[in-house]
């Protein structure tokens, strides 16, 4: 990511005291943020304050932070940090939906399946909206870390501390579940 | 955003797959944060970034609270190393109740039967024999014989005490249990009073002493602020505030005011009036108004 090398010489220059750079960095970052946020903390109300929080842990730790990491990962784990911690404080933590194991490995498996196809056009955003809210927690966040914030397996299993073959594992079964809820939605 | 995903998607080769659909479609389906939320952020960020000198009222403030703290620990602790040790029992009826005996350390230098503790502290305080002496004793003839021995008193209550068989052991037993911190200084029993005829033996030694050792009986903390910093209190009692300071050595040579006259008459008779003048002084302040009584007594047929 030749952008990473940038966020990063943006973090140095925001913590030796350049407030403009901390301007770019936020543009560059916000509605990805938000989106994760969005998607993790599924509560609109909640989203604000999670992000709110996750801005202000990034203003506080920089003069902690070290470019020996992507800023990317290090911004997301924050984020996934702070939805933690939401989801600590709202008790919702271990929503497990029951899953066709088999099935969705099946269709994870499926390398010609396309998961567009059925989505085109219309309402394919809001349906994986509702599809992505049904994900259990450790999938929806391992996807979310992989497509918003663009962190690789191996990012994705630091930040969410387990190996990385669990991360490629939830990722797997994560747009498995997406490809099924979006092929059960689409038009015949 | 696309220039991102193809440089994570180049960099990341076990991408598990593409990404960019279905960010097009998070993207598409999605809020983003309110134009206040932004705001308040940013706002956030700049004002982490004000100088630490916009907060000079932080160290000030520590500063100020230390010197305060250092000032109530010294006015608290620093009255010159004085311990004061409060002891309720010793209160009485009589007029010498309450008092405040006050030892100075450096007489214990002088007294051949004190503890080896006391030496050292007597050495490693060389400011405080100094000072022994602010209330002129060691010219004095009187006060030397026996300054400097356990904390004892006059008048009437002294009197009373030497009834007892051992008195100056109960007290400094007394006090030894009290200051179980404090060098221990010797037990030397008091003499009991001196004869005024050994006035005169004592008088050479006492010129050349340098070290006073003094039993203080005072019933007023001013009086005792009054006190020469280098005195250590090693007693006091329920505090009375018409008890007058006096002079331990007074005290043990002189059990009796009548013999205390009596010495000093004999320190006129000698011609050595200004001691005689002192001693007077002393007389007075130990025994408010007995001088005047025994005066109309003398003048009495």
């Amino acid at each position: 990511m030749g952008g990473g090398d940038a966020d990063a010489q943006l973090m140095l220059r925001y913590a030796a005291g350049d407030a403009r750079a901390f301007d770019e960095l936020y543009a560059n970052h916000r509605s990805a943020v938000w989106r994760f946020i969005r998607r993790s903390v599924k509560d609109a109300a909640a989203t604000d304050d999670v992000f709110q929080e996750c801005w202000s842990r990034v203003i506080a730790y920089r003069e902690s932070y070290r470019p020996e990491a992507r800023f990317a990962t290090w911004l997301y784990r924050i984020a996934h940090n702070c939805c933690m911690d939401h989801w600590r404080k709202s008790g919702r933590r271990g929503q497990r939906e029951a899953a066709d194991d088999a099935a969705i490995a099946a269709a994870a498996d499926d390398a010609s399946a396309e998961p567009l196809a059925a989505v085109l056009e219309g309402e394919a955003g809001a349906r994986l909206a509702a599809a992505l809210e049904r994900l259990p927690e450790e999938q929806r966040a391992a996807f979310l870390l992989y497509v918003e914030g663009g962190l690789t397996v191996a990012e994705i299993a630091e930040t969410t501390r387990v190996n990385p073959e669990t991360a490629k594992s939830r990722l797997r079964y994560a747009v498995a579940r997406l490809k099924q809820a979006l092929a059960d939605a689409a038009p015949e | 955003m696309r220039r991102r995903n193809e440089d994570m998607n180049e960099r990341d080769d076990e991408a598990p797959f593409p990404r960019e659909p279905w960010q097009r479609l998070l993207e598409d389906s999605s809020d983003a944060p309110a134009e206040t939320t932004d705001a308040r952020i940013r706002a956030r960020a700049r004002r982490d970034l004000a100088p630490r000198g916009h907060r000079w009222w932080l160290p000030v403030a520590l500063a100020a609270s230390f010197v305060l703290a250092v000032v109530i620990v010294r006015s608290e602790f620093g009255n010159g190393g004085r311990v004061h040790y409060v002891s309720s029992t010793e209160s009485g009826d009589d007029a010498m109740q309450g008092r405040v005996i006050e030892r100075n350390e450096g007489e214990q230098a002088r007294e051949p039967g004190r503890s080896p503790t006391a030496t050292e502290l007597s050495k490693e305080n060389p400011r405080e024999e100094a000072e022994s002496d602010v209330y002129g004793y060691a010219d004095s003839e009187l006060g030397q014989e026996d300054a400097g021995t356990t904390p004892r008193v006059g008048g009437p209550e002294r009197e009373r005490r030497s009834a007892s068989e051992a008195p100056e052991e109960r007290m400094e037993a007394e006090s030894s249990s009290m200051r179980k911190d404090t060098p221990s200084f010797a037990a030397e029993p008091a003499p009991a009073a001196a004869p005024a005829a050994a006035l005169q033996k004592v008088a050479p030694a006492a010129k050349g002493g340098k070290e006073l050792g003094q039993v203080t009986v005072t019933g007023s903390r001013a009086q005792e602020a009054q006190a020469p910093s280098s005195w250590t209190p090693t007693h006091v009692a329920a505090p009375v505030d018409n008890v007058q300071p006096r002079s331990a050595g007074d005290v043990a040579r002189n059990p009796t005011p009548e013999a205390w006259y009596a010495a000093i008459e004999k320190l006129r008779a000698d011609g050595r009036m200004q001691e005689a003048d002192r001693e007077l002084e002393k007389l007075k302040n130990a025994y408010p108004g007995w001088l005047e009584q025994h005066l109309k007594e003398q003048k009495k047929p």
